[in-house]
């Protein structure tokens, strides 16, 4: 009898722990995998913004701050392989975000940025509430999430003599 | 007997702390830092207000980083420290470069126009301060950078 209690007793506890524990692990995996759909979607703009750029002279589309602009500008540039082109301009983030475009790069030439490596060129409208932080893109096209995101980022470096 | 009125007045005295604390905590819920900080935004905002009226309505041409903050607001502020967000995260304030060189009559809402936002979100409240072109300020939970599009009218749009 006194075995079958402790066994019992064991169970409830180990289920109690697990109802604690598992719920936010389960919905921050969920998260990261919604981030993760975003930030490749972030990618394919990023990419479609290198062609905008190769096709015409080097430059920025000049709409480049807001969505709708991007919308227009780069529409055309997506991969083949995007199925849902009006869709990776929202990411995936529950707070309704949207991707913008840098306004320091709007119609300037690429070539003028000093490090690209370093130049934000499209970014989330908002953080993501859950995780603190933001997916942005380079202007060399690479992608990643920061934590947290700082609007001085935004600043961009320009090759001297350039205005 | 005097054991279980030992626990009761324990529980009196843990109930009035209670009712007296609760309200207190409701008063200061975000801090001291916070206060200040949106007391900076509406300082710069007022300040940026006055700028205004001295230059014919008119926006510095440079009004986006801390230091354009800095260098158009300058004479009219002796504090440096206002231009600081007081974000435990550390941030500054930041003027919306969607007015630089506009005429604040080419404003079409005040009310709902950003003026100058924190740099970074507060971590711990998932917003910023934000002070508007008619010289409010307030905290924006869920800050979204398509708050900073201004509707403009005029000649110059």
């Amino acid at each position: 009898m006194k075995k079958w209690f402790l066994i019992v007793f064991c169970a409830a506890l180990v289920g109690l722990i697990l109802y604690f524990v598992l719920p936010p692990y389960i919905a921050n995996r969920q998260l990261q995998q919604l981030n993760t759909s975003s930030l490749s979607s972030l990618k394919a703009v990023a990419l479609a913004t290198v062609l905008y750029c190769e096709d015409n002279g080097d430059r920025f589309p000049p709409e480049f701050l807001s969505n709708e602009g991007l919308r227009e500008s780069l529409t055309g540039y997506l991969d083949k392989d995007v199925k849902d082109k009006s869709a990776v301009f929202a990411p995936k983030n529950p707070d309704e975000a949207v991707i913008l475009g840098n306004k320091r790069l709007a119609g300037v030439m690429k070539s003028s940025i000093a490090d690209k490596g370093e130049a934000i060129m499209l970014f989330e409208s908002k953080d993501w509430a859950e995780l603190d932080g933001r997916n942005i893109s380079y202007a060399d096209a690479h992608v990643k999430f920061v934590k947290p995101f700082d609007d001085r980022m935004l600043e961009v470096g320009f090759e001297e003599g350039y205005e | 007997m005097s054991k279980w009125l030992g626990w009761a007045l324990g529980a009196l005295l843990a109930g009035v702390f209670l009712f007296v604390m609760c309200p207190i905590k409701t008063y200061t819920p975000r801090g001291v830092k916070f206060s200040a900080s949106i007391s900076n935004a509406k300082q710069l905002a007022l300040v940026t207000l006055e700028y205004l009226a001295d230059y014919d309505d008119r926006f510095p041409q440079a009004y986006h980083t801390n230091e354009d903050l800095k260098q158009a607001l300058h004479p009219y502020i002796d504090n440096e420290r206002t231009f600081q967000s007081i974000n435990p995260d550390g941030s500054v304030f930041l003027g919306n470069s969607v007015l630089e060189d506009r005429l604040l009559s080419d404003v079409a809402d005040k009310d709902n126009s950003v003026l100058l936002f924190d740099s970074k979100d507060w971590a711990k409240f998932d917003g910023r301060h934000c002070a508007f072109a008619d010289g409010h300020a307030k905290f924006i939970e869920g800050f979204d950078h398509r708050m900073l599009e201004v509707e403009l009218v005029g000649e110059e749009e």
